[in-house]
This record gives structure tokens, C-alpha cells and sequence, in this order.
């Protein structure tokens, strides 16, 4: 029997704890502490569910569970333990949270710190483990936003995928169980990075297939329409399972921190194949909202910020017609990207600033945006990828190509952020690309309330398995700050 | 020293063993023997490897390259590894599929068949070149493997194996300032070719090491420290089981 728990992100007033068991049938009780004291546990209806992945014994009794439980903040600002026993066994496994505050902390004390990876392909872990990296940071992040690809479910990509659901959804669940249940596998994986909540995952495509829902030449399994509905269904199963909070089950996650409010967006899920809709209906009425939320602390004199965030970057040139096939699908190819755009078209016209946080595109950077009265209104924050894919041939040019350059790259596997912005426009904003990160990496946002907004810093902490890598491609970029007034 | 995932794995029953030669037991009858003593109830359930080990200068030359892929830094015992192509037993037919560092001269133009050689059993070298060897029982049915194996010899578009081939030439024979391909991330050829038809097959040959970094010293290694790995990942409770021989190894002093 294999355990694991981690603290999902809840709706403000509840501490919300993901516990996994596999290999038992039925799955048992299981009991918590925080602080080494037992505390009560609400289990969540309907209790324990499959994992979605199919494996069963000889009777066919699924194997592979999870359930939610939901427990009290205990009276503290401080991060605590909380220790998930299976009674009467050595099953044990161990997480920490913290309460995320009200009100971001001002200049003098310590800083509200945001963990965004995104893009973590485990085969290319085993050098040295993300977890270890993130293990280390100082200081420790309160909020970890996991921004999209937390699983390549497509690859590697000659992968020979069975047609047969149910075998599909095993060999699709073992994918899941190898990063979540990492750590009684012995193997580098998620389970340390989600054991420090409480954590948000936002899906991204490869959490489905590349370019999900289109079909894609090189995924033979995304030919068929049927085999496509098979996938789909096996992958929205293993999300839901494994990676989605109820607090984002309508397709959003709103979180405040005074001043800052922060929307997170699925734009995945309920994406179709034609361009028309990558945000449900609630989704949509949650972005009006948020916008008019951050209007309204502004119209009340209130200092008011906003973050937004989803499983894609927000200043993406719109790939063509016949680019849809083999690459992905831009935001800014489905009708519904307005409702986004003019939202903060709206803020900016109110002098409202936004952050935009995201992962998704294998290169990280920070740009800026101006507007023509000279008031910056805007930050992107990209951090991606935690660990790279590997892309068969070119991965192997590159490594050649860059044998033989005068000065190698010290990435030649990974692309390279854009040079220049040009074409890309946002609002009436002047863009700036103030830093360009290259590498396996993931970012810290450390955030702080000051007169009139927030200033932030952004630590990249590159995590390559090269020590002399690590020192050169680390920094911290910023202060920034956003102010409404 | 290449950074790889230690396996802490608590004792468990796994079916790996040495066997040892019966006097000079011939590396065809070794390993007809080895093959008979996995007593595979299903055969269709299984796939096989070979390891192999030599004790010429080129051999040399790549295991002391994989010595960075273990904790002692000594040589591996192996140089090379092959798919070994089996059906039913039949070792009238079998064969050995690999991507050779030298190349045959009979051979077809080798980017045709992105550096795969399909050799009979029959001409496997003697145990004078090849004192070291293993037999890998791995549990994904050979049928799909070799189904990804034709994919992959016709796969030099999107995937260049004949590329690895160079690089590990250049070290065997020192041409000018080669250096270990595995410090350069570039996997051993044939250890690639099998690391990715068997992942294709959702198999992992190597838990502990990038693929990038496929080698026969990270098969060894699979197979003897992940077996608790293997227990709590295989569906079909199968898992993967070893015979082997060692009959050379370098004399290194420490005293």
C-alpha cells in the first residue's frame, strides 16, 4: 500500500487535504494531526474514488483511490505540520501548510511568496531532483502554483498507446502515480513539491495531449474521433482525480490578498477544437467580475491589483491555420480571448495594473508594460520549464550543432525566448522585455503591500543539475511595483 | 561523476542471479541455459536483452566511459547490449538487434536502417571476446517491441541514432579531442535504441537515470536496485528478472 496527501487549495474558510491510497482495496480510514495532536477531518462526499487509472485485483475492485478531507485552520499564521496515518500500519506521510493571509505583509515584514514551475517531465529528473531545489528555497513559498503540463501524458512521443480504454487508462494513470506517489516509488517526482501547501494546479494541454483538443499528425491515437472522446474522457478523469481542488471545479480559482486579487484560469478543459471557446460560461462571469471587483477598490479609493494567470502566455503572436496541426493554439486564437483582453483593457483604462503569471512556452521572462501616460500597468511572469521535455532529432542537432559553436549555449536543448515583442500588442500599452531566463527553471514572486499597490521581486532560480549552471542562471529580478495610485 | 536517482529499496524477493558457467561453457549454450531457467510460464509476456561485456582495448574503452554511472567508479562489466529476438524458444531462429559501433562492411548503407544490425544467434562472439554476460527477462510482450523496433528503423527523420554512433567512435578510437559522449549527454547507441522502444512500451529500463543517459551499466543497474520500483508500478505484477556471468574484470589495486 502506497500513501500520499497533500493540501489542495480551498475556498478561503477550509483546509483541504488530498489524500491518496494505491494498491488496497478497500481503501482504509485514515486519521490526522497537526502539530502531533489528532484533529478532526471532515470526509468530503462521495469519500474515497477511484483514481481514474483503471488498475484493479483479480476481482475487479479498483486499487487506486483518493478522497478529500476537510479539516480547521489551526490558530496560527505560521506554517505547520500536518502528519496522515493509516491506523494500525507504517503508512505515514507528512505535509505542511500555512493559512494564506488576508492582506499581503507590508515592506517591514516578511514577504508573501509565490512558487510558480510549470512544464516537469519526469524521465529527465533523475539527475538531480526539482524537489530537492525547491526543498531549499529561502524563503519558503506560502502559495505553489503549479501552472500547466504538471503531467506529459503524450509522451514520450513514439509511445505506443493502446486502444483498449480501460489499458489506456492504466497506462495513462501510471504517468500520475509516478509523480504524485514519488516518494514511496523511491523516484524524483511532485510529491515534495506537493507537500508544501497549499498548492494550486492549473491544467495545461499536455495534461491531455500537445494542442489539446486538436488532433495532432505526429499522436496517432488523436486521429480517430473516438479514440480522441477515450483520451479525453481517461484525462479529464486523472485531472480531476489527482489535480483539481473543488474551489476551481467551475473552472476558475479566485484567491484575495489585499490589495492584490488573483483569478486563475482553466482555459483547457473546456476548450473546443474550432477556435470559439476556451472559457466556460462561469469562467467568463468570473473574469467580468474579478475586473469589476479591482474597479470597484479603486472607485472606493482602495489600492487595487490584479493577478491573472492560466495554463498559457498571454503576449503570443496568433499561429496560423496549418501551424494549429503541428504546434499549439494560441489564446489569442479563440473568439472568447476578448473577454480577456478587454477586461484589462477596461483596468487599464482606469489606471488598474495587472500581473499575468504563467508557464507553458519552455523559455521564462519578465516584460513590462507602459501606458502612453508613462504609469506602468503591467508585469508577464513566465517561468517554464521546470524540466524540459525531450524533443526527438532536434534535441540531438542542437547537442551536435552546439559541439561545435565557438561560444556553446548553455541550454542547446531548450528555446529561447523571443527577441522582441513586435506584432504583439496589448491595450495601448508600450512592452518592454525587462529579463529573459533560459534553462530548467522555476520563479518565487515575493510580494509586498506598499502605499498605493505592491512591489514584487522575482527570484529565478534556475535548476539545472549543473552546480556552475545553477550559480550563473539564478538572479533575482525587480522590485517592481504596481500602483493604482 | 554523472548525477543519476539512488534507489533505497528494502530487500526484496526479485528472481536475479549469477550463473555461473558449467566448466568453459560456450556463450551460445550459457545462454540457451540461462534462457531455459527463467521458466516463463507465458513467453508472449516477455522481451529480452542481452548484456555483454568484452575485453579488447575498444571494449575498454566504453566501460571505463561508464564507470562515471556508478557510485565505485570502476568499469562496468559491459560494452554492449542487443534486443534478443526469441520466438518460442526457438534458437534456430533467433537473433540479435543493435546498433553496432563498427558498422559491418556486408551491411546495408546504415542510415537506411537508422544503424539497426539484425545478427543470427549462431554468430554471437565466443566467450574469448565476450567473458561478461547477462539475459534480461523483461515483462512487455516481444511482439510489441519489435513492432517499435520496425518503427524505429524507419524513424532516422525524427530520430538520428546513426548520430550517437559517431560520437562513441570518436572516444573508442581517441580522434582528436573526443571526449566521453556520456559527459556530453549522449547515450550509448544501442542502449538508446532499447530505452526507447521499451518506453515506448510504458517500460523503463533505467528508473534511475535521464534516458538521455541509456548505457548497458544503467540496464545492469535497473534490473538489480529497482525491483521494488518495478513491484509497485507493474499492472500486471510481472517483473523483471536476470541471469548473469562475470568472467573478467580490471585488476585495480587500492591497497
Amino acid at each position: 500500500m502506497q500513501l500520499f496527501a497533500y493540501n489542495q487549495i480551498g475556498r478561503p474558510d477550509e483546509l483541504l487535504i488530498w489524500v491518496g491510497i494505491v494498491e488496497a482495496y478497500p481503501p482504509p480510514a485514515v486519521n490526522f494531526e497537526i502539530h502531533g495532536q489528532p484533529v478532526a477531518a471532515q470526509l468530503l462526499p462521495p469519500g474515497f474514488e477511484p483514481l481514474g487509472d483503471e488498475v484493479c485485483d483479480a476481482r475487479g475492485n479498483p486499487l487506486n483511490h483518493r478522497a478529500l478531507f476537510k479539516l480547521q485552520w489551526p490558530a496560527t499564521t505560521e506554517r505547520f505540520q500536518i502528519t496522515v496515518r493509516v491506523p494500525g500500519t507504517d503508512a505515514t506521510t507528512i505535509l505542511t501548510s500555512r493559512r494564506p493571509p488576508e492582506k499581503l505583509p507590508a515592506k517591514a515584514a516578511e514577504s508573501f511568496n509565490l512558487l510558480l514551475s510549470s512544464c516537469y517531465y519526469q524521465p529527465n529528473d533523475k539527475s538531480a531532483a526539482l524537489a530537492d531545489f525547491i526543498r531549499a528555497i529561502k524563503p519558503s513559498p506560502d502559495f505553489t502554483l503549479l501552472a500547466g503540463d504538471q503531467v506529459y501524458l503524450d509522451l514520450p512521443s513514439q509511445q505506443n498507446l493502446p486502444d483498449n480504454k480501460k489499458r489506456l487508462a492504466q497506462v495513462l494513470g501510471k504517468k500520475y502515480q509516478v509523480n504524485w506517489f514519488s516518494t514511496p516509488l523511491q523516484q524524483p517526482g511532485l510529491a515534495q513539491v506537493l507537500s508544501h501547501g497549499p498548492v494550486l494546479c492549473v491544467p495545461d494541454d499536455h495534461e491531455f495531449w500537445n494542442n489539446f483538443p486538436l488532433y495532432q499528425v505526429q499522436l496517432g491515437n488523436t486521429h480517430d474521433e473516438d479514440d480522441r472522446a477515450n483520451w479525453k474522457n481517461i484525462a479529464q478523469r486523472l485531472y480531476e482525480r489527482y489535480q483539481m481542488s473543488p474551489a476551481q471545479a467551475a473552472g476558475f480559482f479566485r484567491q484575495d490578498v489585499d490589495p492584490l486579487s488573483m483569478l486563475f484560469l482553466d482555459g483547457r478543459t473546456q476548450r473546443d477544437a474550432g477556435g470559439k471557446q476556451m472559457f466556460n460560461a462561469a469562467t467568463q462571469s468570473a473574469i467580468k467580475r474579478w475586473a469589476n471587483d479591482l474597479l470597484a477598490r479603486k472607485k472606493n479609493n482602495q489600492a487595487a491589483v490584479g493577478l491573472l494567470s492560466s495554463g498559457q502566455a498571454l503576449l503570443m503572436e496568433k499561429p496560423g491555420r496549418w501551424a494549429r496541426k503541428f504546434a499549439d493554439m494560441e489564446m489569442p486564437n479563440y473568439d472568447d480571448f476578448p473577454v480577456l483582453t478587454n477586461a484589462l483593457a477596461q483596468l487599464f483604462a482606469a489606471e488598474v495594473p495587472v500581473l499575468y503569471i504563467t508557464g507553458d512556452v519552455h523559455w521564462g521572462r519578465i516584460v513590462e508594460g507602459v501606458s502612453p501616460r508613462g504609469k506602468t500597468l503591467f508585469y508577464e511572469v513566465i517561468a517554464s520549464p521546470s524540466r524540459l521535455i525531450d524533443t526527438v532529432g532536434s534535441d540531438q542537432l542542437n547537442t551536435v550543432k552546439n559541439i561545435f559553436r565557438k561560444e556553446p549555449k548553455p541550454f542547446p536543448k531548450h528555446p529561447s525566448a523571443p527577441d522582441d515583442l513586435a506584432g504583439i500588442k496589448l491595450g495601448n500599452l508600450r512592452l518592454d522585455t525587462k529579463h529573459r531566463q533560459q534553462g530548467d527553471h522555476v520563479a518565487m514572486l515575493r510580494f509586498h503591500a506598499i502605499p498605493g499597490g505592491l512591489e514584487f521581486s522575482v527570484d529565478y532560480i534556475c535548476t539545472d543539475a549543473d552546480a556552475q549552471k545553477r550559480r550563473e542562471h539564478s538572479s533575482t529580478q525587480g522590485p517592481f511595483k504596481l500602483l493604482s495610485f | 561523476m554523472i548525477k543519476q536517482t539512488l534507489s533505497s529499496q528494502s530487500l526484496i524477493k526479485s528472481d536475479i542471479y549469477a550463473m555461473e558457467r558449467i566448466k568453459r561453457e560456450p556463450n551460445l549454450e550459457w545462454l540457451k541455459r540461462a534462457y531455459e531457467s527463467f521458466a516463463l510460464d507465458n513467453l508472449t509476456d516477455w522481451s529480452f536483452i542481452v548484456l555483454a561485456g568484452g575485453k579488447d582495448v575498444a571494449s575498454f574503452r566504453i566501460r571505463i566511459a561508464q564507470s562515471h554511472l556508478r557510485g565505485d567508479m570502476l568499469p562496468s562489466y559491459w560494452s554492449e547490449c542487443a534486443l534478443f529476438k526469441i520466438q518460442q524458444g526457438d534458437f534456430a531462429t533467433a537473433s540479435f538487434c543493435n546498433l553496432p559501433l563498427f558498422q559491418p562492411a556486408a551491411a546495408t548503407y546504415a542510415p537506411t536502417r537508422n544503424g539497426v544490425i539484425e545478427m543470427p544467434f549462431n554468430k554471437l562472439p565466443t566467450q574469448k571476446d565476450y567473458p561478461n554476460l547477462a539475459l534480461l527477462a523483461i515483462p512487455v510482450p516481444q511482439e510489441k517491441i519489435l513492432a517499435a523496433l520496425a518503427d524505429y528503423k524507419k524513424a532516422r527523420v525524427s530520430y538520428d541514432a546513426v548520430a550517437n554512433i559517431l560520437p562513441w567512435l570518436a572516444f573508442v578510437w581517441g580522434a582528436g579531442n573526443a571526449s566521453n559522449p556520456l559527459m556530453q549527454q549522449i547515450g550509448f547507441p544501442s542502449a538508446m535504441m532499447l530505452s526507447q522502444i521499451f518506453s515506448a512500451n510504458g517500460f523503463d529500463l533505467a528508473p534511475g537515470v535521464n534516458a538521455n543517459l541509456s548505457a548497458p551499466e544503467t540496464f545492469w543497474s535497473g534490473a538489480k536496485h529497482w525491483q521494488d520500483y518495478y513491484s509497485k508500478t507493474q499492472e500486471n505484477g510481472l517483473l523483471p528478472k536476470m541471469r548473469f556471468v562475470i568472467n573478467h574484470m580490471y585488476e585495480i589495486d587500492e591497497s
